[in-house]
């Protein structure tokens, strides 16, 4: 039975429904080279294909290798106290140990660190100087002008302290009764009237201990002329 | 020898030479197609997956890589996959059973009605067993391959296919005795 089912299976292979017609072949063959020359004319070149699966990991490397590298190159410019002067410090270590088999190499390298320790070191005592001179600085500024750290430093604040309208007409009621009073002063005692508009005009007493050169030129002739 | 030319020829259609793939194309297209055959059993359906098959190593050409597996196992190995992937869309094995037609296999009289009849059983009996069962009877047996070969178009230890292929041949006599009783 065995053996039978054996030879008719093998006998399957000549059985002729089995096997492609001559006219298909041919015709299926020219198909499908032509299908292949359009399918070459469409993608010139013959480039290797790189399969995904090592795409992925390779960009994975080369981002790790990037990121490692730049926090290293930016860990060098950094001081003690720093977020990456650890990374410094582990990359001094690494550079010593790699270089430790040649003597050469690894004194320059310990020169190096060496340096850059020093380094450190008068840039900090730089920036201690610095903040030390700007604390003073401060003090001194406090100490004379005591009244700037007073001053409001709000809009409403500002508005509190600047004064009402009632405020501001008792003021210039006051400043007329004195202007009032020194005119008739200056008519008492022969002064002339200039003074009183400027006076009215409310002018800075700095201004009235140094008067302009005019005013200077005509007192002189005012006094030439009484004289 | 024949393994060997085939070798050459696909390291040439790797580079791009077209005529070299016409000549593996000739020196296998009735393998591929007597294997699609034996598992579809309809003869449009057999000559589009064939050409289709033959498009497809065409493209992965390149992915082929001569590392112990030989260039017809792997041509096979795209042919079997192509098979899956056509009941897969189909999804409809019942229909297999409706396109089989023993057609003339040219020869003698008394050979015709002995081998003929034996040849449908075959076939008949062929369609009753299981998937993995039928691949192996059509490679082993029709085909002629080695178990090695085989392994490698399945997917498979040579082991699993000596299992496989004892497993097989009992499942088919089962079947053709049944059918004889009929």
């Amino acid at each position: 039975m065995r053996k039978d089912i054996l030879i008719t299976l093998k006998s399957l292979k000549e059985l002729k429904m089995a096997s492609p017609n001559p006219t298909f072949k041919q015709n299926a063959k020219s198909r499908l080279i032509e299908r292949i020359k359009l399918d070459q004319n469409m993608t010139v070149s013959y480039a290797p294909r790189v399969s995904n699966r090592f795409v992925y990991p390779f960009a994975f490397a080369v981002f790790l290798l990037f990121s490692a590298s730049g926090t290293v190159f930016a860990a060098q410019s950094s001081n003690p106290n720093e977020f990456l002067y650890p990374v410094k410090i582990a990359s001094e270590k690494v550079a010593l140990a790699i270089t430790s088999p040649i003597p050469s190499l690894n004194s320059q390298v310990a020169e190096l660190v060496e340096k850059r320790r020093v380094e450190e070191t008068t840039e900090l005592e730089k920036r201690e100087k610095q903040d030390f001179d700007k604390n003073s600085t401060i003090d001194k500024e406090d100490k004379v002008h005591p009244a700037k750290k007073q001053e409001p430093k709000t809009i409403q604040e500002q508005n509190k302290q600047k004064p009402t309208k009632g405020q501001v007409k008792s003021k210039s009621t006051q400043l007329e009764n004195k202007t009032k009073k020194k005119s008739q002063d200056s008519i008492s005692s022969g002064k002339p009237e200039r003074k009183q508009d400027n006076a009215r005009n409310d002018k800075p007493e700095k201004k009235e201990d140094h008067p302009n050169p005019e005013n200077n030129s005509s007192e002189k002739s005012n006094s030439k002329s009484k004289n | 020898m024949v393994t060997e030319h085939l070798q050459i020829l696909a390291q040439r259609a790797q580079s791009g030479h077209v005529d070299s793939f016409g000549k593996i194309y000739d020196l296998l297209v009735e393998k591929i197609y007597r294997f699609i055959f034996f598992r579809i059993g309809v003869r449009e359906e057999t000559e589009d997956l064939t050409e289709e098959v033959f498009f497809k190593v065409y493209q992965k050409i390149q992915s082929y890589r001569n590392e112990g597996v030989p260039f017809e196992a792997w041509i096979f190995k795209i042919a079997r996959n192509q098979i899956i992937d056509y009941y897969r869309t189909k999804k409809d094995l019942s229909s297999l059973d409706d396109h089989f037609e023993i057609e003339d296999p040219g020869l003698t009289p008394e050979e015709y009605t002995e081998k003929t009849i034996s040849q449908e059983e075959m076939l008949e009996a062929l369609k009753k067993i299981p998937d993995s069962y039928q691949e192996l009877i059509i490679l082993k047996f029709i085909e002629g391959k080695d178990n090695e070969e085989i392994s490698h178009i399945l997917d498979k230890p040579i082991a699993h296919i000596r299992v496989l292929q004892s497993r097989s041949l009992k499942a088919l006599k089962k079947v053709v005795k049944k059918e004889k009783k009929k």
